[in-house]
């Protein structure tokens, strides 16, 4: 039952009478992965717009006036929805559109719980409530194409005279998407079967290790985003110590100095991973970095089993 | 709506603003945690489903999710057709129809089709039981332990009588997101 309800509600309405066929539809976007998706889906039929400038990290965003301003020219916004972009709903409420359309990108995703910080941790209350979900969906090429597809449905649904374009367009990429996660996991197949502990910095790729068929043993941060205190650390090392875990996978592009420290008192290895945060929106950014990412994963799983 | 352009007075006055606005935010959220968590929104599922989040292995939730996808990519090519068999599907490149090299890794399912069912055998069940897709809007997606065979009747009561358990996967049960489409 991977429910396939209408996303857009109520707001559709006011959108089908403002949008007029051959507007190029402008479409707002919160996070890096969702600029590429959807600017690939759009083509030369409309316009994505990032609302957090570059450089800022999501994960410590506060709205500045400049940045809601921005919204006041668009005619939707695709959000995240499950966490990782709740500054996008304040930002439209404040906006001088607060009843903006949305598309909850991740309504159709198999969303998975997050995992609980490791300082935290009795050992068998492995979620926290099973009830928190993990917000990092975009992370994976499944998680991704799920999205692009509602994504695309629901535009088509307001934009009956662009849906064959961009219903086309999502294909077209998706497919390019597919043929590269197929072609950076085609060494996996020379490889004996993956058993070993993993444990994450930042608990984002728990839906990228899912394709390997791997699951996240451990989380540091004690909640998304949050560095852990001394006293934490200390007790986080000596729980990845007990947990036998062998890989960490890090963060490439916000680095902390307690990971280090990790690196140091464990003696294992990390492997930095690609939250695609960080850098200029380009629209071959998620290709390019999430390529890196399974190669990534590829070569930790290969120097485990060696 | 907590953001407005404040001028400040002075950098003192405004780290002072932006250390309560951060007292304020965390104090907001808390409280909202734990309303939710009071709330307890999430109603149990009947026996005959399973939840994609807290119950499935991570080989069957990988495999869940490139099936929730082949649905909806199976839904856009019989829009000019009929059906496709497991070979178109493998032929677009499709996940889990094409074989991948994590495949192994997540139970080695051999897929057919049957009318208008998919099947995906487990091939170890150790790590994953076996999968039945049955496409629409919204498709259904059920799950067997062990090596289950094609069912004869894909009516809902015969699969459940055979043992198949709905996959179901909940949007709403998230604690940061609140969802007016799943209250009812
Ligand atoms: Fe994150
Ligand atoms: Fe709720």
């Amino acid at each position: 039952m991977i429910s396939r309800r209408l996303v857009l509600a109520a707001p559709a309405i006011l959108w089908a009478a403002r949008a007029r066929a051959a507007d190029p539809l402008r479409v707002g976007v919160t996070l890096h992965p969702y600029h590429s998706w959807l600017s690939n889906i759009l083509g030369p039929h409309g316009e994505t717009v990032p609302l957090i400038p570059e450089g800022f990290n999501p994960h410590a965003y506060e709205p500045r006036a400049e940045d809601i301003r921005r919204i006041d020219r668009l005619d939707v916004v695709v959000l995240n929805g499950i966490g990782h972009d709740d500054f996008a709903e304040r930002m439209i409420a404040a906006s001088s559109q607060p009843d903006m359309p949305v598309i909850e990108a991740n309504r159709d995703v198999p969303l998975l719980a997050a995992v609980g910080g490791l300082s935290s941790r009795l050992g068998n209350n492995r979620t926290i409530g099973g009830k928190v979900v993990n917000s990092h969906t975009f992370l994976s090429v499944t998680g991704a194409i799920q999205q692009i597809q509602t994504v695309t449905r629901a535009l088509s649904g307001q934009r009956p005279d662009l849906a064959d374009p961009l219903r086309d367009n999502a294909r077209a990429y998706a497919r390019r998407l597919r043929r590269m996660r197929a072609e950076a996991m085609a060494g996996l197949a020379d490889l004996p079967a993956a058993s070993f502990r993993i444990a994450t910095i930042h608990g984002a790729y728990d839906y990228l290790l899912r394709e390997f068929g791997l699951e996240v043993t451990a989380v540091v941060e004690p909640a998304h985003g949050i560095e852990p205190s001394p006293s934490q650390l200390a007790k986080t090392i000596a729980a990845i110590r007990d947990l036998d875990v062998r890989v960490i996978f890090s963060e490439l592009d916000f680095p902390s100095p307690y990971v280090a420290t990790i690196e140091r008192e464990t003696g294992i290895r990390l492997y930095p991973l690609s939250h695609i945060i960080h850098g200029p929106y380009r629209p071959d950014k998620f290709e390019v970095e999430m390529a890196q990412n399974y190669a990534t994963i590829l070569r930790a799983i290969r120097e485990q089993a060696a | 709506m907590t953001t407005t352009s404040v001028r400040p007075a002075s950098a003192r006055r405004e780290s002072l603003f932006v250390g309560a606005l951060c007292l304020a935010v965390l104090a907001a959220s808390a409280a909202a945690i734990g309303l939710h968590r009071r709330a307890d929104d999430i109603r149990s599922l009947p026996a005959w489903q399973i939840d994609a989040r807290s119950d499935l292995t991570p080989g069957e939730q990988g495999v869940l999710a490139d099936l929730a996808i082949a649905a909806g990519e199976i839904a856009w090519l019989a829009e000019a057709g009929a059906l496709p068999d497991v070979a178109d599907l493998a032929a677009e490149g499709l996940p889990p129809f094409a074989p991948q090299a994590s495949d192994g890794l997540r139970g080695g399912h051999v897929w057919s089709r049957s009318g208008g069912l998919y099947l995906g055998r487990s091939g170890d069940p150790r790590v994953a039981g076996s999968f039945l897709m049955i496409p629409g809007d919204p498709p259904a997606i059920w799950l067997a332990p062990g090596t289950a065979d094609a069912p004869a009747d894909p009516s809902q009561d015969a699969l459940r009588s055979a043992g198949w358990r709905q996959v179901v996967s909940r949007y709403e049960a998230s604690v940061t997101r609140h969802d007016p489409g799943a209250a009812q």
